[in-house]
């Protein structure tokens, strides 16, 4: 009897956590679901009342527009070339920096490393106006490299902390017995720890490319002219001439969102351990 | 300076070169400059001793936006972490069939902002959101919310979109810190015969205290700075969707106040700085 009561509870327990699970999906995917289905849908059927979910036709018009506006075009390779670069430079001076931290033994070393992890919690706001002067000033405003720049703030305190990690897990003794085998330090770097932190480096590199391409305060700051937007900002600021053509504007959203979700799913088991282990432990 | 000091040195010049430049300076220069009036008047800024701050403080303006960003954070807070916290629970179980592919649905959000923000908007049309249609079938109402246009409504509808947006964020730290807890101390708990409710009081909560502490912390500091409702409207709503960092953007870049705008932020720099503070006593990482 006791063991029967027992199986009942339980199988309510499950019930319960699947519900919640697939209501929580359902929540997680409907603005995706939502895009798509709007961006593949004909005009009349996006303004329909009341808004269904059933699809009767099926249109790639939105995505041929958006392919073959130059405006476009240009959103996304100016969001392709700031983000490549921004995340290729961080993650060079990340991975310096971090393997810094993991190997060298100096004064106040910690207190180095925490005023890294400081800057992370500075607002974007209380920095911007004096960045904007100095971009200002060296005629740099409008161009690829104020946002590859200014990126940095987002990009690099975490980075950081990702490759400290990384480098404390590769045994510095590899390195030691690599130099006793006749390798100088230099190669000893490049060919053991480096290649062990491989994946960590990877995955701190996608983790930059992802912050740069969603990052949009800076990139509405410093960028003024319209052929220099990068693609969030051409999404922010997208207007129809009289209406918002919502089956256009959901074609770019979705182009700009599945390339970074894919990407997101590959490395988040990096990008979440190395969130996860400054919360749990030292 | 030995030669191997200073090929250590070379390790860090970029990084710091960088953030001194990117962080360090601007910072200072902010400071300085909420002593100074500085404005779209004035060519040569003078020493304006506290009156920037005391400009902000007699804002009218400054407390509907503080008011705004109360709600703003609280609310985002207490729906991000009730959420978080209750999938967090459930994520962990690792008997249930298909929990690999609910952890990664469920963290998908986090990927994508401005799109997704746009899609919000979208859902929640007056007209043609889908949203609205979804409440109404499922009865919870019985006419569409004018979630973008109804003055009450408007923060409501950001937080929403941040905290779709961000529900993953909590979740996947706090499993994380769930994972962390060792099973023995379950295990003796169950040879003691605790039920279910007293081993999540007194096992559960307290070994993932700090997790909670630093991730709560944390995400106070991203959602107080947010410019989540920036996106969602960029004209601005009178100041209805206002919070305190856009007060401080339109300071800087649409009144061209840039003293007052220097004071607001570094105000608001200080409660960021009070926040980080916590954050570093949780993780014991002392000066």
């Amino acid at each position: 009897m006791n063991t029967y009561r027992y199986d009942l509870w339980k199988i309510f327990e499950i019930l319960i956590k699947y519900s919640v699970l697939l209501i929580m999906s359902f929540f997680a995917l409907l603005p995706l679901f939502w895009m798509v289905l709007t961006s593949i849908r004909p005009l009349e059927e996006v303004f329909s009342i009341p808004p269904t979910p059933f699809i009767k036709n099926i249109t790639w018009e939105n995505y041929l527009y958006i392919f073959s506006d130059n405006r476009f075009q240009r959103y996304f390779l100016n969001s392709t070339v700031v983000s490549l670069s921004s995340a290729l430079i961080s993650t060079l001076i990340a991975t310096l920096a971090g393997y810094g931290f993991s190997r060298f033994k100096f004064k106040n070393k910690e207190r180095l490393f925490l005023s890294v992890i400081f800057c992370q919690m500075i607002p974007l706001t209380v920095i911007i106006m004096p960045l904007y002067y100095i971009m200002e000033q060296y005629k740099l405003l409008d161009t690829y490299f104020s946002l590859i720049l200014s990126y940095f703030i987002i990009t690099l305190p975490f980075s950081t902390w990702m490759s400290r990690a990384a480098f404390t897990n590769v045994p510095i003794e590899l390195e030691e017995a690599a130099q006793i085998d006749g390798c100088d330090k230099f190669r000893s770097i490049l060919l053991i720890s480096m290649r062990i932190a491989a994946p960590a480096i990877a995955a701190i590199f996608a983790f930059c490319f992802i912050e740069a391409w969603n990052e949009y305060v800076l990139a509405m700051t410093f960028i003024n002219s319209t052929s220099m937007r990068t693609i969030q900002i051409g999404i922010m600021l997208f207007r129809g001439e009289f209406y918002t053509d919502w089956g256009k504007l959901m074609a770019a959203s979705t182009i700009a969102s599945i390339p970074i979700i894919i990407l997101f799913i590959f490395i988040q088991k990096y990008f979440v351990s190395g969130l996860a282990r400054g919360a749990i432990k030292r | 300076m030995s030669k191997k000091t200073i090929i250590s040195l070379l390790f860090f010049i970029p990084l710091f070169i960088s953030l001194i430049i990117t962080v360090g300076y601007p910072l200072i220069y902010t400071f300085c400059l909420s002593f100074f009036k500085k404005d779209v008047t004035t060519l040569i800024p003078s020493f304006y001793w506290l009156n920037n701050y005391i400009g902000v403080l007699t804002d009218e303006t400054f407390y509907i936006v503080l008011q705004n960003t109360l709600v703003w954070t609280v609310l985002n807070l207490i729906l991000t972490f009730s959420i978080g916290f209750l999938l967090a629970l459930i994520l962990k179980d690792e008997n249930l069939k298909g929990i690999k592919i609910f952890r990664i649905i469920l963290i998908i959000p986090w990927a994508i902002s401005v799109p997704a923000y746009m899609s919000w908007k979208w859902l929640m049309n007056s007209d043609y959101g889908f949203f609205n249609e979804l409440l109404v079938k499922l009865r919870l109402t019985n006419k569409y919310i004018p979630w973008l246009n109804d003055p009450n409504l408007v923060l409501l509808a950001c937080i929403i979109g941040n905290v779709w947006h961000m529900f993953p964020y909590m979740s996947t730290m706090l499993l994380a810190g769930l994972q962390a807890v060792p099973p023995e101390l379950y295990d003796s708990a169950e040879i003691d015969g605790a039920t279910k409710l007293k081993k999540f009081i007194y096992i559960t909560i307290p070994q993932i205290k700090p997790t909670i502490f630093v991730s709560t912390t944390l995400y106070l500091i991203w959602t107080m700075n947010s410019f989540v409702p920036y996106v969602f409207f960029p004209g601005g709503l009178g100041h209805r969707a206002e919070t305190f960092p856009i007060y401080i953007y339109k300071l800087f870049f649409t009144s061209f106040n840039f003293g007052r705008g220097a004071a607001a932020a570094t105000l608001l720099f200080l409660i960021n700085l009070s926040l980080a503070m916590i954050y570093m006593k949780i993780l014991k990482l002392e000066w």
